[in-house]
């Protein structure tokens, strides 16, 4: 993919809260795919992870998935390198945050680069400073 | 009026709580408030019980489907109900993305 192209002039902000298990259900998926159209569209974006959700951008994560017994030669991306991969190719159009409190709750306070730790008040903050705001999953 | 977007994202199996979403956009557009639907990832599901898509379509509800969560679930438009349109994640930006509109995950 190459680098997104530059955003319009009068460029929105969309802000999408991550929170609670990114396992459980497509949310990490979801959540990546309206990142990845809202940039197209020309958008800012902030993406703000909660909960264990804050363990997906971990440095201690390999870019690729440990191999699956039933696809030996597949090679999967991590959530990391999937962020990782966004977080270029955006060019500065997205923003990947970790809630501070979570993190440190959580032991994921060592972050891939590229991905900054904020202070938990600042959640409501952007989130109302944003033009559109969507929290995905529930606490 | 006021515009709202309602994504649900669970099945009905999963929770009580998508009857009552659902029951709670009806009722937001007898109150003559414009609203949408986005059923996405477990949330495609709920297309196969059929005759309340329909009627939310009748009653003026705007009605989508992710095709992408329907593909992975192995479905396809021919599990859509009639009224109910196909659409991805540019859509959901899109409506998300509208002035005044108050959106909802589930």
């Amino acid at each position: 993919m190459t680098q997104a192209s530059q955003p319009p002039e009068g460029q929105r902000s969309l802000f999408l809260g991550l929170i609670g298990t990114p396992y459980e259900s497509d949310l990490l998926t979801t959540t990546t795919r309206l990142a990845e159209a809202a940039v197209r569209q020309g958008h800012q974006v902030t993406v703000w992870t909660c909960g264990y959700a804050t363990a997906l951008t971990a440095s201690a994560l390999d870019p690729v998935k440990p191999r699956n017994t039933i696809a030996w030669d597949t090679r999967d991306p991590s959530p990391a390198a999937l962020a990782a991969h966004l977080l270029e190719w955006a060019g500065g159009r997205l923003a990947w945050l970790v809630c501070r409190y979570c993190a440190e709750e959580r032991g994921t306070m060592d972050q891939m680069p590229g991905v900054r730790i904020r202070p938990p008040y600042e959640f409501v903050q952007r989130a109302h400073a944003a033009d559109a705001c969507l929290v995905l999953g529930t606490k | 009026m006021r515009s709202f977007l309602f994504i649900e994202s669970r099945g009905e199996h999963e929770s009580p709580d998508v009857t009552a979403l659902l029951e709670l956009g009806g009722r937001l557009r007898g109150s003559g408030h414009a609203v949408t639907v986005f059923l996405i990832q477990n949330g495609v599901g709920t297309l196969g019980v059929g005759e309340p898509w329909q009627a939310m379509v009748e009653q003026g509800i705007d009605v989508w489907a992710d095709e992408f969560s329907l593909r992975g679930r192995g479905l396809g438009p021919k599990q859509v109900p009639p009224g109910v349109q196909l659409g991805g994640a540019d859509d959901l930006v899109r409506l998300l993305m509208t002035d005044g509109v108050v959106a909802v995950w589930h």
